[in-house]
């Protein structure tokens, strides 16, 4: 049998290892609303046993123990659900990314309404009814001269906004990138301490929580598995991109919706430019002859666009130049009629001015809803992901707080083991001599 | 399952963010009155609904001219009438001449009375609506015709006038005449329904020049002779009331074709109407709120709202640690 110091040994090592245990329950509850943090349980093992080297050691039953000792801390962690996060995150990403400036677009339009380039449009048409009456008349000139500018102005702010809108969206590629960068050396610099630390066969608990925690936020920027080459180099630029792309692969992420919304904006834009230059075309087509100069004019000299498209400024100025000559009445009633002409829009056949912007319109729809559509579903199955790993790795007050009393009372029964023994000690050394 | 604070959180989280996506959609319901209000809202219906909105505006643009249309028939048949009446006149004064009790006193009162009444058939046919004179045609813009007095007889002849207020004389090889009654004969046209125009004016042309027994003639000449022959004590005024019977004729045939011009117009219109209100109700169907739907909708919303909310400060709130001394 080992002797009472041995005994008073074994209990010291008790409390410290509940203390060590309190700790890291202490750690688990500060950091109970820390993203990314995993909680972390120590593992706590009997020390080596000691044999009693005596001369009867034959009947002794077994070894002695001489207490416990914490040997590891691990986070409870299942990379499984990692994988799978991150599997998600990256479409997410790219669709919430695409869907936020589907709305935009969709604000831009502002349609269904009573200000927006439909009535416009229809405004612009039925201006020359009122003319068709009044051929010579000045007001029902200046009616068509107003409806004009306004549809012209809704159509160049429409294109303004969406050029604007680009320009916001290559600002962001632009931080995007700098904060993929950001996050790639913040990483790299955790990946060389965690290598230091490994070597001396420590833990780094908090270390792979931070890291993990960084690549969650990178993978829903970029695709990180299919991109591991990119990410490997531990910056990318825009050209890096720019090449990824053009060899037709996705990079996917917010990136990914960035570029892929860069497209949308532009399609929308060339088919403002075609629905404008038709319409320009044909107006001038039936005007010039008579006026002898044209009535929508490009203020930049190039292709009549949605974004140079202008009213002549003679008329602009002075609407009684818009002489329809004698026949006015079936000038203004064949321009009217152009609303019903089939005609040859962009890549579009026998479409009617008006049915070709609504159905820019009916695509836009199309397209939004379903970019929410898949932004809801793909948000349902990260958050059940989410919910799984916080099951497995979050942090539960109530338990912890069951752990805490549990290894309270063990700190304090380990005490009175000490307290006990020395009562012991104080019958050998004080009670024994009289 | 191992259920953590974190979990509890989220779901709690999640739950408030979908009640509230959902009160905020109802909220721009309500407050719009409309059920689409962007395109994403129902891609499927923003087409029509726009189709709608366009629709009804190009319809109110139809009955808009229509309305000008019937405005400027109607007065084209009262000045129609007028005219009809003043000839009505000619032709019993013309009646009552012949009558040879009559001796130059009477001649020369009617004489001024037809004076009177070739005034009275001037402002006819220069009737104006809206600034428009109503009978000239592309020439809407000036006068049709005007009435000269003779300075040493002080009677009236009229004639065409063109734009500087030159009297033009009825002569077929004289090309400013031509030119004028082109234009004053050019139909003018409105769309009044998809696809269909019509033309609604009539011209100053077809009202003077009428066919009599002696073949083509006109309301010029015609009064023109009818005061030379009444300065004529010998002069016979019978055959040119017969003259004046085709005139009246001519105009009453006018007057029939306005008519008719008016109900195709007018049942054009009330078919128009009729279309609106299909449109308008078609659009209220696509696009309007039910508000008791919307509102029996707000308050499910509001319930499970206040459930979560409810739910949720009952279920965070409590701990291990209320129960520990």
């Amino acid at each position: 049998m080992s002797g009472l110091f041995a005994t008073l040994g074994t209990a010291k090592s008790g409390m410290m290892a509940q203390q060590g245990a309190i700790t890291v329950t202490s750690h688990n509850l500060s950091n109970v609303n820390t993203p990314g943090y995993s909680r972390q349980q120590v593992k706590i093992q009997t020390n080596t046993p000691y044999s009693n080297p005596a001369f009867n050691s034959s009947t002794q039953p077994g070894q002695v123990g001489t207490g416990a000792s914490i040997v590891s801390i691990n986070r409870v962690r299942n990379s499984f659900y990692d994988y799978q996060f991150r599997s998600q995150t990256h479409k997410f990403g790219q669709n919430s990314v695409s869907y936020e400036y589907s709305t935009e677009i969709e604000n831009i339009f502002n349609e269904p309404s009573e200000t927006g380039i439909s009535t416009s449009l229809n405004n612009f048409f039925n201006s020359w009814h009122e003319l068709s009456k009044n051929p010579n008349s000045l007001s029902s000139k200046n009616i068509v001269v107003q409806q004009t500018k306004d549809l012209t102005n809704k159509l160049t702010s429409a294109y303004n906004s969406l050029e604007n809108l680009k320009e916001n969206i290559n600002k962001d590629i632009d931080t995007n990138i700098t904060e993929i960068n950001n996050i790639l050396s913040q990483v790299e610099d955790l990946n060389t301490k965690i290598k230091v630390l490994e070597a001396t066969g420590k833990n780094p608990n908090d270390l792979y929580d931070r890291r993990d925690a960084l690549m969650d936020e990178l993978s829903y920027k970029i695709d990180i598995k299919e991109n591991e080459d990119l990410i490997k180099k531990g910056s990318i630029s825009r050209e890096d991109l720019k090449q990824v792309l053009e060899n037709g692969k996705s990079i996917s992420g917010e990136l990914q919706g960035l570029f892929d919304s860069l497209d949308t904006v532009n399609s929308y834009q060339e088919d403002l430019n075609n629905l404008t230059n038709v319409i320009a075309k044909e107006v001038n087509d039936v005007l010039n002859p008579i006026l002898g100069f044209d009535f929508f004019v490009s203020t930049d000299g190039d292709q009549i666009g949605a974004h140079n498209i202008s009213i002549n400024e003679d008329i602009l100025s002075n609407p009684s130049l818009l002489d329809l000559g004698d026949n006015g009445n079936e000038i203004a009633l064949k321009l009217s009629d152009i609303a019903n002409k089939k005609l040859t829009i962009g890549n579009r056949n026998d479409i009617k001015i008006g049915d070709y912007y609504t159905d820019i319109i009916e695509r836009l729809g199309f397209e939004t809803k379903e970019l929410k559509q898949n932004v809801n579903n793909l948000s349902s199955i990260l958050n059940s992901i989410d919910q799984s790993r916080l099951s497995e790795s979050g942090v539960s007050i109530d338990e912890e707080f069951a752990n805490l009393i549990q290894f309270q009372r063990a700190y304090q029964a380990s005490s009175k083991v000490i307290s006990v023994v020395d009562e012991l000690l104080n019958v050998v050394v004080n009670g024994l001599v009289k | 399952m191992r259920v953590t604070n974190s979990m509890m959180n989220n779901t709690f989280m999640n739950g408030l963010k979908n009640n509230l996506n959902q009160i905020y959609d109802i909220n721009n319901k309500m407050n719009t009155g409309q059920q689409i209000n962007r395109p994403s809202d129902n891609p499927a219906k923003i087409a029509k609904i726009m189709n709608l909105q366009n629709e009804m505006k190009t319809n109110e643009q139809y009955n808009s001219n229509i309305d000008d249309i019937v405005g400027w028939i109607e007065t084209t048949d009262s000045a129609l009438s007028d005219i009809g009446n003043s000839l009505s006149r000619v032709k019993e004064l013309l009646v009552s001449a012949g009558n040879a009790a009559y001796g130059s006193d009477e001649r020369n009162a009617i004489k001024t009375e037809i004076n009177q009444i070739i005034s009275r058939v001037n402002s006819s046919l220069n009737t104006t609506y809206d600034g428009k004179y109503i009978f000239g045609g592309l020439n809407m813009y000036n006068q049709v015709v005007k009435v000269e007095k003779d300075a040493n007889t002080g009677n009236n002849s009229l004639s065409f006038i063109d734009e500087k207020g030159n009297s033009i004389d009825i002569d077929l090889t004289d090309p400013n005449y031509n030119d004028l009654i082109s234009k004053i004969e050019t139909k003018l046209e409105s769309e009044i329904s998809p696809g269909i125009k019509v033309d609604y004016n009539t011209s100053a042309n077809d009202i003077i020049n009428f066919t009599d027994k002696n073949g083509e003639n006109n309301l010029f000449n015609l009064f023109d002779d009818i005061i030379k022959n009444l300065e004529d004590p010998d002069a016979s005024l019978v055959s040119l009331s017969g003259s004046v019977q085709s005139a009246l004729e001519n105009v009453l045939n006018k007057r029939t074709e306005v008519g008719a011009k008016q109900n195709v117009v007018e049942s054009i219109k009330s078919k128009n109407e009729e279309i609106q209100l299909n449109l308008k109700s078609l659009y209220s169907e696509n696009q309007d709120i039910d508000i008791a739907q919307i509102w029996i909708e707000y308050t499910t919303a509001m319930t499970s709202y206040n459930a979560t909310l409810q739910a949720g400060t009952k279920m965070l709130q409590p701990s291990i640690m209320d129960y520990l001394r």
